[in-house]
């Protein structure tokens, strides 16, 4: 069942996935046709149950998963094109109900940007956002980094027991987004996963920017040569 | 003169061509040597015939061997099939006992403490340092007091940013570290790695990978600031692996919190000191709730073991341990409650299903296990409150056992013998499946099995009325068959099944249409021996022959002693003698053979036959056929209308209407009058 299941996923990704390697070559691509194009890596975080498997899975194959299973740690990687550029999105969907803190902040550490999602039915998910922004900025030291906050499950408005002013708020404190999505309908899943990684590009160029022709990565040069 | 005889040719070494030369040379003229050869070809006769009488003779013992082997080699198959499983299980049971030992050793070392934490200790270190002698600069793996190996595997790293294959690499869990090694290749000899990198287990993050285009089986090591991805050969390895590592997380986590326990509070540490290895994974990280006991935290596992096994009913009572357990007033607010009986139910499920599948005769069954080797799936599968396709699946099971019986038996001498084994071996094997019936379903489920017998005794019979009523099947052989099927059905009654209604049911028609052909043969026939009858008494040529004949008139009721004259000739005619046979044996087995509600039949054949020969009779006018006719009216059909009231209670009345119409007074009135007060004109 589930390797069926797991040959159709994939078969339909290599397919969506050429579809991507055309337009890109189309568009832009002048290089070496091994290159990889430029990697964003995204994290999913936020309590149990909340729903980032359900928006990642959504995003990636657009099917909405009405069960529920924990997620350990699952990362999923695809290609996409951002404003007529191709580049990757690697996401990690981390688990809602990881208690350690030393495993959860090595999470953390490998994400370029992170999505903060809540339930917009559930108020002790929309507390722990406090929580996991403060972690995400202890461990990336870095009050900028871009982050979405996200209220998940916009279908059920009429169970909304977080009111919409409260979430705005919070965002407008933490000078970040806020968008409110719903796994279920596909609502706004795509525009959480391409704002934000406009927001990493767009930092990503500020830093080579900064650092001046101080090549250290490839990716930060390749970015570079995209723009000039 | 050479003779001939079997030890000449049976020596080995015996050449055709020179035992023909010495013959030739012995005998004198073409005579002799005609003799010999007739007398070579007897004996190739004879040993022809007794090679053909040996195998004729072996060849049912042939045939049974031959079964028999394949029903042995289909037993084997099955015993190295189970073997196979449980090797299995033994091999995971040791690997898992790799990662146990803690646990093992915590429950044994209140027995012997010294020597096993000894042996284990020991066992350890001799791991570790043949892993350190595999790898080249290795780091001192002995430096940590209790590490140990959870897992090793080769592996394929993969470029994180690129999604191309990088190197192939071996790579080491311990309990606190995950250990890179890479492949030193051009080498003879056993395999050897080069030390890379190690990370300690709390600065890693794993990461199931789902989907990385082409890279499948693929897992992510995040350490920072390097990532890692290993691609496996295949998804139970990369299974294996994610819980390998979820493992010495666990570990590492339950270290943590006892350094933590410590700090808390100087009195507790001599008493956790003692007790922590059986400390639990759930305990440590839920401190507050009362933890759950060892048995209970691993139910699942433990009822994977027992289905492997196949100790279904150690399996059930395990659950059903768990479940009370679980809902008992300590354990009904535990956080772990719900997920373990969710589990549990889906261990449920499987065992159902397993139970079913192992009822299943369509699903490699063998009738050689008996009835009984179904008892423990059927009781169990009751308990689950799946009664209705155990006790369908139960009686598919019945039917098998029934059909193989009755198969066995062979079908050799006389049709009764035949039908006899086989009715005994029916409600044998029908009585066996009541017992075991009885005492497997509850009392609400007998009416399944009524159903069931009934509809078997339909078969069977179906199958035995093709064989016995037939043309060529004489009517008393039918009786014997038809009684000895009664009788057992009765003796069947015993159990407390009554299947004789339905067996005359299923008899009913196949009786009316055999009496009536048998009618209608009588009939037939009569035509010609009567016209052919030289009206004539018969010579017996015998004194013996003469008795004999009496003896078989007799048994039919007839005395016929004054009809004898002159020692060996009975004064009576041939087709005379042949019909008050026939007539005879119609009623007998007619009367013997039908129900009650059948009785119009045998009373329309007996008058139909009598009223034929009666109408043969007005065109004869002999003396001889006269007086033959006189004896049919008067000694047989009184003799017949007599032993009818006799076996019946009441008279024949077509037969009564018969004998008016041709002038015969019968019927005593006394007896008549008897019948008719009797109870049953009332």
């Amino acid at each position: 069942m589930f390797s069926a299941v797991a040959y159709q996923l994939s078969s339909t990704f290599l397919e969506e996935q050429k579809l991507c390697c055309g337009r890109g070559a189309r568009v832009a691509m002048s290089k070496k046709p091994a290159a990889q194009p430029t990697l964003h890596k995204v994290i999913m975080v936020g309590s149990g149950g909340v729903g980032k498997s359900a928006l990642t899975l959504q995003f990636m194959y657009d099917e909405f998963v009405e069960d529920y299973e924990p997620t350990k740690a699952d990362s999923y990687r695809k290609k996409v094109v951002l404003d007529g550029e191709e580049v990757q999105i690697d996401i990690l969907d981390t688990a809602g109900q990881e208690d350690y803190a030393a495993i959860r902040d090595n999470y953390f550490r490998s994400g370029e940007g992170f999505l903060c999602v809540f339930s917009i039915t559930e108020p002790e998910s929309f507390d722990a956002t406090q929580e996991f922004r403060e972690q995400i900025l202890r461990v990336k030291n870095d009050e900028n980094i871009p982050f979405l906050l996200v209220g998940n499950k916009s279908d059920l408005g009429d169970k909304r027991r977080v009111p919409l002013d409260a979430c705005r708020e919070r965002a407008a404190h933490w000078q970040v987004p806020y968008v409110e999505t719903s796994a279920k309908t596909r609502d706004n899943v795509d525009k959480v996963f391409f704002d934000l990684m406009r927001e990493i590009r767009s930092r990503k160029s500020d830093d080579s920017r900064a650092t001046n022709g101080d090549v250290k990565r490839k990716p930060r040069r390749k970015i570079k040569c995209a723009i000039l | 003169m050479s003779d001939i005889n079997m030890e000449k040719f049976a020596v080995p070494e015996f050449v055709p061509e020179r035992y023909v030369k010495e013959l030739a040379k012995s005998c004198v003229g073409g005579e002799e040597l005609a003799q010999q050869k007739e007398k070579i070809q007897s004996l190739a006769e004879e040993t022809a015939s007794a090679l053909k009488k040996n195998v004729y003779e072996n060849y049912m013992q042939f045939i049974e061997t031959a079964t028999e082997i394949s029903h042995l080699e289909t037993e084997m198959y099955k015993l190295s099939h189970l073997l196979s499983d449980q090797r299995m299980v033994l091999t995971t049971l040791s690997q898992a006992s790799v990662l146990g030992n803690e646990n093992t050793l915590s429950r044994e070392s209140l027995d012997n403490h010294d020597l096993e934490a000894e042996r284990l200790e020991e066992e350890r270190k001799n791991k570790l340092n043949s892993i350190s002698e595999k790898v080249e600069s290795c780091m001192n793996l002995l430096d940590v007091p209790d590490r140990h190996l959870l897992h090793e595997g080769d592996l394929l790293e993969i470029d994180a940013e690129e999604n191309t294959a990088l190197q192939r690499m071996h790579v080491y869990l311990f309990n606190d570290c995950l250990m890179l090694t890479s492949w030193i290749s051009n080498r003879r000899g056993p395999m050897r790695y080069k030390f890379q990198t190690s990370y300690p287990i709390s600065t890693l993050a794993v990461v199931n990978v789902r989907d990385l285009g082409t890279v499948k089986q693929a897992f992510k090591v995040l350490a920072f600031p390097d990532t890692r991805v290993f691609q496996c050969n295949s998804l139970t390895i990369k299974k294996d692996w994610l819980d390998k590592f979820d493992v010495a997380k666990n570990m590492h986590i339950e270290k943590e919190n006892l350094k933590q326990k410590k700090k808390d509070s100087q009195d507790k540490i001599k008493h956790e000191s003692l007790e922590s290895p059986s400390l639990s994974v759930e305990e440590l990280l839920s401190p507050q709730i009362a933890p759950l006991p060892d048995w209970l935290a691993d139910v699942t596992e433990e009822l994977d073991v027992f289905i492997v096994e196949r100790h279904f009913q150690k399996t059930y009572d395990l659950m059903i341990k768990a479940q009370r357990t679980l809902s008992t007033e300590e354990f009904v607010t535990h956080p772990q409650r719900t997920e373990i009986l969710k589990k549990i139910e889906q261990k449920q499920k499987v065992l159902t299903e397993i139970l079913l599948k192992e009822l299943d005769v369509t699903h490699n069954w063998s009738p050689r296990g008996g009835l009984r080797s179904s008892r423990h799936p059927v009781l169990i599968l009751n308990k689950f409150n799946m009664t209705s396709q155990a006790c369908e699946l139960f009686l598919d099971i019945c039917n098998h056992t029934v059909k193989a019986h009755v198969k066995a038996v062979q079908l050799e001498g006389s049709i009764y013998s035949y039908v006899k084994q086989v009715g005994e071996v029916f409600f044998c094997s029908l009585s066996d499946a009541l017992t075991e019936f009885i005492s497997l379903f509850p009392n609400n489920k007998l009416s399944a099995f009524v159903v069931w017998a009934s509809m078997q005794l339909r078969i069977l019979m179906s199958q035995i009325i093709k064989q016995v009523f037939t043309p060529q099947c004489a009517l008393d052989s039918i009786l014997e068959c038809v009684q000895s099927l009664r009788e057992q059905c009765t003796l069947f009654c015993e159990f407390g099944l009554d299947l004789r209604f339905q067996m005359n049911s299923c008899l009913r028609s196949p009786i009316i249409k055999a009496l009536r052909e048998y009618k209608e043969k009588i009939v037939d026939s009569m035509k010609t021996k009567v016209s052919e009858d030289k009206w004539t008494p018969v010579n017996m040529h015998t004194k013996a022959g003469v008795n004999k004949f009496l003896s078989q008139m007799e048994n039919l009721g007839l005395i016929l002693v004054r009809y004898v004259i002159n020692e060996t000739w009975v004064d009576l005619s041939s087709s005379t003698i042949w019909f008050a046979q026939s007539v005879i044996t119609v009623q007998n087995v007619g009367l013997e053979i039908v129900t009650k509600d059948m009785m119009d039949v045998v009373d329309e054949c007996i008058c139909a036959i009598f009223s034929s020969r009666l109408k043969f009779s007005t065109g004869n006018d002999t003396t001889y056929a006269h007086k033959n006719f006189k004896f049919i009216l008067e000694t047989v059909m009184t003799h017949m209308i007599k032993k009818y009231k006799d076996k019946v209670g009441y008279d024949n009345v077509k037969l009564l209407d018969l004998a008016v119409e041709y002038g015969v007074h019968i019927a005593p009135p006394k007896k008549s009058n008897i019948t008719y007060t009797s109870n049953e004109y009332l």
